[in-house]
C-alpha cells in the first residue's frame, strides 16, 4: 500500500504540491487527475524519488520510503510523463541498460528484453537508434523498461501518450492484469475516458490540493453527474471552455 | 508565389544569425545570446597567436639584417614564409573540423527550416554565408599581427614602398588561398562523403572521417621535415615532400609572387593554384548536390546512426572486466556514448590532439633538430622520448575525463537516478576501467614495441611497466572526488575557469614530466634505483586507491545536477547561539 500524509512540495515560494494526502491500495488502479500545473508530476517525481518533499510523508508498506530508498526503488516502476531516453541506443540496448542497472540475472534478461519487444511490435526496430524511434515507439520502450523487473508498485505518468489505438488497448489491459495480478498502480492521466475504463478510484488534483479522492461510482452519485468528464468540469474548470475557445479564436484573426 | 525582397533580406540575415550561433552552440557549450562575447574571445585567443608569431619570427631579423648577405638572408627567411603559411593552414584545418557538423545544413536544421516559410536556395546561401564570415574571422585573427609585420620581414631584398605593398598585398592573398584551400578541401571531403555513402553509413563514417582528418592535420603540420630552403628544393630526394605538402605549394606562390623566378618554385606555386581550382570545384559540386537532396535526405533518415551489431568488442570487455550488472551496465553504456556521440568523440579527439601536438613537436625535435654530435643530445634525446607517451597518457585521461562531465541528453539520467542506489561503487569501477582501457593500455600496448625496437629490450620492459604503474596512479588521481556516472550529470560551464587552470596545468605538466623522466632516466641504468622508482610509485598509487576509497564511503548520494558556485560564501564563523 502506498500512502501519501500531508505531502507539500515548495519551489522557491511558489507552492506546487498542497498537504497531498491519499492511499494507493494493491489489487488497485488509483487515477490522480487534475488540470496542467495543479502538481500531478511534482508529486509523481516524489513518489519516485526524484524530488525530495518540502513536508509530509510517503509511506510504502507503511515504512516511510526516505528511510529505505533503495528497497523502495527496487520494486518501483515508473513511466515517466515525458519520453527522455538516450538517442545514441537502439531500444534493445536502453532496455539491457535499465535492467542491468537492476542487477536483473545476464541469464535471463535478453529473452525477456526480445519477448517484450516483440509483444509491443518493436521487434523490428530493436537495432534503431531511439532517436528515430516515433513517440508511440518511444512510450512503449518507457512501458518495458517499467515493467521488465516485474515491479511491485507500478507509477504511470501520461503512459498512453503518442500510443496507437491497438498499443492503447494492449496497455489498458495490461494495468487491469497487472492490478489483478495484486500489484499497486498509480495512474497520471488527462485522458478521463481512460481512467474512467481503467481506475478503480481516482483523486483529482486542483491547485496543488486533493478536490476529490473516491471511487468513480461514488463520486458519480455523490456529484449527481453521469461521468468522469462532468465531474471533472464541474470540481476543476473556472470559466466556458466554449468561450475560451472563441476569444482565442478572435486573437488568432486579429 | 515570391516573398517579396524585403522579407527574404530579413529571412536571411536571421538564418546567418542562427547559424553562426549554431556553430559555436554545439550541446557542449550553449552560448545563446553571448555570441558577439565568444567570438572576441575565441578572435582574440588567436591574435594572441598571432602576437606570440610575431614575436618569435621578427625579433630574429633584427639581428639577421646586420650580419648576412642579402641571399643567406633570404634563405633564412624561406622557413619563416612556410612556417607562417603552414601555421595559418593548420589553423584553419582544426577550425574548419571544429564546424565539421555544421558544415552542411544538418537534420535538424531541416526539420525545423523545412516546416518554414523558407525557401531552400536561401538556408544554403545563409549557410555560405556564416560559412564564409566565420572563416573570414578566423584568417583576419590569425593573422592580426604577423599579417602586418611579417611582410615587410619575410621579403628581404624589398625596397620602397611599391615593393613593401606588393609583400603585403601577397602575403595576404597567399594566406586567404592557402586557407581557402584548406576549407574548401574538408568542405569536399564531406560533401564526397555525403554523397557518394548511404546515409546510414555516412553517419556512422563521417565522425571517423573527422577524427582522422583532425588527426592528418596534425601529423602534416608537425612532422613534416623542415625543407623551405634552397639546399633542400635542389635534392632529388626532398622534392617528394614539396609535392606532397600543400604548405609548401603556398610558399612557392609566394616566392613567385613577391619576384622568385626559380623554376621549382614556379612548378610549386602552379600547384597551389591548380589545387586551390581542384577543391573548389569539387566543394561547389558538393554544395550544389547537397542543395539539390540533403533537405529530403535528412528528414527522411534518422540523425544518428547505429551499429548493426551491438558494440562487439566493448561488450565482451565489459563481461569479462565487470561483475554486477550495474557496473557492467555503466561501462557498456559508457563505450556506447563514446563510440556513437560525435560531441564526446570530438571533445576526446581535441585533447587527444593537443596530446599528439606536443608528442609531434618532441618527436620532431628528436627527428629533424636535435643531433647526436650537440653536446648533451643523446641525453636530451632519451629523456624526450621517455616523456612522449606520459604527456599523450595525460591528454587522453583528461580528456575522457572532461567527456565524461559532458551530458548525454541529460533528461534522460532519470533512469539512473531511479537506480543509483544499486550502482553506488559500480560507477567509480566502469569509469576507472574504461580510463585503463582506452588511455593506459593503449599507450602502453603502442609505447612498448616501439621502444622495444629502438632500445634494448630489458631498459624497454622497465620503462613499459614504469609507465603502467603511473598510468595507474595518474587514473586514480583523476578519479578524486568523482561522484556521477559519465554523461549524467548536468554541466555548468564556466565553473572551472579553464583559461587560467589550463596554464597551470600546462605548466604543471611540464615540469612533472621533466622531473618524472629525469628520475627514471636515472634510475633505468641502476637496477636498485630502478626497484625504488617503482616501488615508491605503487605504493602512491596504493595509497591513492584507498584514499579513494575512502573518499567514495563518505559520499551522501551521486551527483545528477551541476550546482552553481555561491555568489555569496558564508565563512560559517557564527558560533550556537
Amino acid at each position: 500500500m502506498l500512502e501519501l500524509r500531508a505531502l507539500t512540495k515548495r519551489y522557491s515560494g511558489n507552492l506546487a504540491v498542497d498537504d497531498v494526502s491519499f492511499t494507493a491500495l494493491p489489487g488497485e488502479v488509483t487515477g490522480y487527475l487534475g488540470p496542467n500545473g495543479s502538481g500531478k508530476s511534482t508529486t509523481v517525481k516524489m513518489i519516485t524519488g526524484l524530488l525530495d518533499p518540502t513536508a509530509g510523508e510517503i509511506l510504502y508498506r507503511g515504512r516511510p520510503i526516505r528511510d529505505h530508498l533503495v528497497e523502495f526503488k527496487r520494486i518501483l516502476g515508473y513511466v515517466p510523463e515525458e519520453p527522455y531516453l538516450y538517442p545514441h541506443l537502439t531500444g534493445a540496448e536502453y532496455l539491457e541498460l535499465a535492467g542491468e542497472l537492476r542487477d536483473l540475472p545476464a541469464a535471463t534478461l535478453p529473452g525477456k528484453i526480445g519477448a517484450l519487444l516483440e509483444l509491443f511490435s518493436l521487434a523490428g526496430d530493436r537495432h534503431a537508434p531511439i532517436s528515430s524511434y516515433s513517440k508511440g515507439m518511444r512510450q512503449k520502450i518507457l512501458i518495458c523498461a517499467a515493467i521488465l523487473h516485474d515491479p511491485e508498485l507500478i507509477v504511470l505518468d501520461e503512459p498512453f501518450s503518442g500510443l496507437d489505438v491497438h498499443a492503447g488497448l494492449v496497455l489498458r489491459s495490461l494495468i487491469r492484469s497487472l492490478a489483478a495480478s495484486g500489484k499497486t498502480v498509480l495512474f497520471s492521466s488527462h485522458v478521463l475516458e481512460i481512467v474512467e475504463k481503467v481506475c478503480h478510484r481516482v483523486v483529482i488534483l486542483h491547485k496543488g490540493r486533493v478536490v476529490a479522492n473516491d471511487s468513480i461510482d461514488r463520486l458519480r452519485d455523490l456529484m449527481a453527474l453521469p461521468t468522469l468528464e462532468d465531474i471533472f468540469a464541474q470540481l476543476i474548470t473556472d470559466s466556458d471552455p466554449d468561450a475560451t475557445a472563441r476569444q482565442i479564436a478572435e486573437v488568432v484573426r486579429q | 508565389m515570391t516573398a517579396p525582397p524585403g522579407r527574404e533580406r530579413r529571412q536571411f540575415r536571421a538564418l546567418v544569425r542562427l547559424f553562426a550561433y549554431r556553430f559555436f552552440d554545439t550541446d557542449i557549450i550553449s552560448v545563446r545570446g553571448d555570441l558577439s562575447s565568444l567570438l572576441s574571445q575565441f578572435a582574440a585567443l588567436l591574435a594572441a597567436l598571432s602576437l606570440v608569431l610575431v614575436l618569435m619570427t621578427a625579433g630574429k631579423y633584427a639581428g639577421l639584417y646586420q650580419h648576412l648577405t642579402e641571399k643567406q638572408l633570404h634563405a633564412a627567411a624561406w622557413a619563416d614564409q612556410e612556417f607562417l603559411i603552414s601555421t595559418t593552414m593548420a589553423i584553419i584545418g582544426v577550425f574548419t573540423l571544429l564546424l565539421w557538423d555544421a558544415l552542411f545544413p544538418d537534420r535538424r536544421d531541416c526539420m525545423i527550416l523545412g516546416a518554414m516559410p523558407v525557401r531552400v536556395p536561401a538556408v544554403f546561401a545563409a549557410k555560405l554565408a556564416a560559412l564564409g564570415a566565420a572563416l573570414g574571422l578566423a584568417v583576419v585573427a590569425v593573422n592580426s599581427f604577423t599579417g602586418l609585420v611579417c611582410p615587410f620581414l619575410i621579403v628581404p631584398g624589398a625596397s620602397g614602398a611599391l615593393d613593401a605593398a606588393r609583400d603585403f598585398g601577397v602575403f595576404w592573398l597567399v594566406i586567404l588561398l592557402a586557407s581557402g584551400f584548406v576549407f574548401l578541401l574538408l568542405l569536399g571531403v564531406q560533401g564526397v562523403a555525403l554523397h557518394l555513402l548511404p546515409h546510414d553509413l555516412y553517419l556512422r563514417w563521417s565522425s571517423l572521417i573527422q577524427t582522422a582528418a583532425f588527426f592528418a592535420v596534425l601529423t602534416l603540420y608537425f612532422l613534416t621535415p623542415p625543407l623551405a630552403n634552397p639546399h633542400a628544393l635542389a635534392v632529388p630526394e626532398d622534392r617528394l615532400w614539396y609535392a606532397l605538402v600543400p604548405s609548401y605549394w603556398f610558399f612557392g606562390l609566394f616566392e613567385v609572387l613577391t619576384g622568385s623566378t626559380n623554376a621549382a618554385l614556379d612548378t610549386l606555386a602552379r600547384r597551389a593554384l591548380a589545387g586551390v581550382l581542384l577543391v573548389a570545384l569539387v566543394a561547389a559540386a558538393a554544395y550544389l548536390l547537397a542543395y539539390r537532396r540533403q533537405m529530403r535526405r535528412a528528414v527522411e533518415q534518422s540523425g544518428i546512426a547505429p551499429s548493426r551489431r551491438a558494440f562487439t568488442l566493448w561488450g565482451v570487455l565489459a563481461r569479462v572486466l565487470a561483475r554486477r550488472g550495474p557496473e557492467r551496465a555503466i561501462l557498456v553504456f559508457i563505450g556506447r556514448t563514446l563510440a556513437r556521440s560525435r560531441q564526446h568523440r570530438l571533445l576526446l579527439a581535441i585533447y587527444a590532439g593537443m596530446g599528439m601536438a606536443y608528442v609531434f613537436s618532441q618527436a620532431a625535435y628528436v627527428l629533424y633538430r636535435s643531433r647526436a654530435t650537440d653536446f648533451g643530445a643523446l641525453e636530451g634525446r632519451a629523456q624526450t622520448a621517455l616523456g612522449i607517451p606520459l604527456i599523450l597518457l595525460f591528454f587522453l585521461i583528461v580528456g575522457l575525463r572532461v567527456s565524461f562531465s559532458i551530458p548525454m541528453e541529460v533528461r534522460a539520467n532519470w533512469l539512473f537516478r531511479l537506480t543509483d542506489p544499486f550502482a553506488r561503487g559500480a560507477y567509480l569501477n566502469a569509469t576507472r576501467t574504461t580510463l585503463l582501457l582506452l588511455a593506459l593500455a593503449p599507450v602502453v600496448a603502442i609505447a612498448a614495441p616501439i621502444y622495444m625496437a629502438v632500445w634494448p629490450w630489458p631498459r624497454a620492459l622497465c620503462h613499459a611497466a614504469f609507465l603502467a604503474a603511473l598510468g595507474l596512479l595518474i587514473v586514480e588521481l583523476a578519479l578524486t572526488g568523482f561522484a556521477k556516472v559519465p554523461f549524467t550529470c548536468s554541466y555548468l560551464p564556466g565553473k572551472a575557469n579553464l583559461k587560467i587552470m589550463f596554464g597551470v596545468y600546462w605548466g604543471l605538466l611540464i615540469i612533472t614530466s621533466e622531473i618524472v623522466t629525469d628520475v627514471e632516466q636515472r634510475a633505468l641504468g641502476h637496477a636498485a634505483g630502478y626497484a625504488w622508482l617503482m616501488g615508491i610509485t605503487l605504493l602512491a598509487w596504493l595509497v591513492a586507491a584507498l584514499r579513494g576509497r575512502w573518499a567514495r564511503a563518505r559520499i551522501p548520494a551521486l551527483r545528477f545536477e551541476e550546482q552553481p558556485e555561491p555568489a555569496v560564501v558564508g565563512l560559517g564563523l557564527a558560533g550556537p547561539s
